[in-house]
């Protein structure tokens, strides 16, 4: 749980992160993302799909459902999505 | 080889069995450890590795069936014969039997030419014992009993007819330990998105109250144990040794099975992360003093 908000900036971070894990791709590492980025176009499969709705659940503090993210889903998507959770 | 088409079995067929295990051993060697068991391990302290806790999950199961000196020992899907070869070596029994579909499994333990340790290539279904056993033990096979899509009371009688069978085949003060995935905490989006079906073909997963009220009149229910936390961290195990070992695994079976198995480690070390499935072991003795 955490009062941070929602931004491009932190989605961004947590997807850093879990590449940095080996849970999602390695050009995640070093690719610019943006709002507009989709989780298809960040190359997520279903696993890794889930695997950053696993991430964002344990960030939000709050349980989601293994389809809470689409691969048309955008960032800007995802921080809104979430900013209205909280 | 096997009398199972004029018979089919309840759950999977011996080739929905032979699909995801019949595979070469040397494949499952390269990355499954030394306990050569393609189950989940249990991992009883923060800093135990692989190894040690396979070692735990096999000391677990021949304690909890208290298989002794002398004994004789079933292990209702044998796998590659670990448990049978640990029964034998390490508690003194005199005999160890295996059942398995997979072909493979069944020529590697027959192949191990150790005295005592034998597997026939047979469903339980199938299986008509030429004696009581001391000890009966099943770690991950529980899970292809039934076949999806069948009603409540059909998933019931085929579980309690395997446990009606369990109860036949033990000899007084015999017990029997069960290692199963269960259903977890997964809603009907989660079985929706679920893939266990493409992993184990014509498989489905038992709730943990089926298993409960399914063996409940045939026999009486020891103890039992659910720790997620064992698969989570097996399977991420299991995908970190595969992918070490990437180049020689795929030389085996190939890119498109080296993914399949790479994905199924990794995904459902995921979501047993999530708790949608969980990690139940049983422990069972026959009725009556």
């Amino acid at each position: 749980m955490t009062d941070t908000p929602w931004s491009v900036e932190r989605v961004a971070a947590i997807l850093r992160t879990l590449a940095q894990e080996d849970e999602l791709p390695q050009h995640l590492l070093t690719a610019e993302i943006t709002a507009a980025d989709t989780v298809e176009t960040l190359g997520l499969d279903s696993i890794g799909a889930v695997a950053l709705i696993d991430r964002l659940e344990s960030e939000a503090g709050v349980p989601l459902p293994d389809d809470f993210l689409d691969f048309k889903d955008s960032v800007a998507d995802i921080v809104a999505r979430l900013s209205a959770l909280s | 080889m096997s009398d199972l088409a004029d018979d089919p079995n309840s759950g999977a067929s011996q080739e929905a069995i032979e699909f995801h295990y019949d595979m070469p051993a040397s494949f499952f060697a390269q990355w499954l450890g030394q306990s050569m068991t393609y189950t989940a391990a249990r991992f009883i302290r923060d800093d135990m590795t692989l190894d040690e806790a396979q070692q735990n999950k096999i000391d677990y199961h021949l304690d909890s069936a208290r298989v002794g000196p002398g004994h004789r020992m079933l292990d209702i899907g044998c796998g590659w014969g670990t448990l049978l070869k640990a029964g034998v070596t390490q508690r003194g029994a005199a005999s160890a039997l295996g059942l398995t579909l997979s072909p493979l499994q069944q020529e590697y333990i027959t192949g191990l030419g150790l005295p005592g340790v034998s597997a026939r290539l047979q469903s339980y279904e199938h299986f008509e014992p030429e004696h009581e056993f001391d000890a009966i033990t099943s770690v991950g096979a529980f899970e292809h009993f039934v076949k999806p899509g069948l009603e409540p009371a059909e998933r019931r009688a085929t579980y309690s007819d395997l446990f009606r069978r369990v109860a036949a085949w033990m000899a007084r003060d015999g017990q029997f330990s069960l290692q199963t995935m269960t259903w977890g905490d997964a809603g009907p989006v989660e079985r929706d998105m679920n893939r266990i079906h493409e992993i184990f073909p014509e498989s489905d997963l038992p709730e943990i109250h089926e298993v409960i009220e399914a063996a409940h009149p045939h026999l009486e229910l020891v103890s039992m144990e659910n720790r997620p936390q064992d698969y989570e961290r097996t399977l991420a195990a299991w995908a970190k040794g595969l992918k070490a070992n990437k180049e020689a695994a795929t030389a085996i079976v190939g890119p498109q099975k080296y993914k399949f198995y790479e994905d199924s480690c990794m995904g459902g070390s995921l979501l047993y992360r999530r708790r949608r499935f969980y990690l139940c072991r049983f422990v069972f003795r026959r009725r009556g003093r």
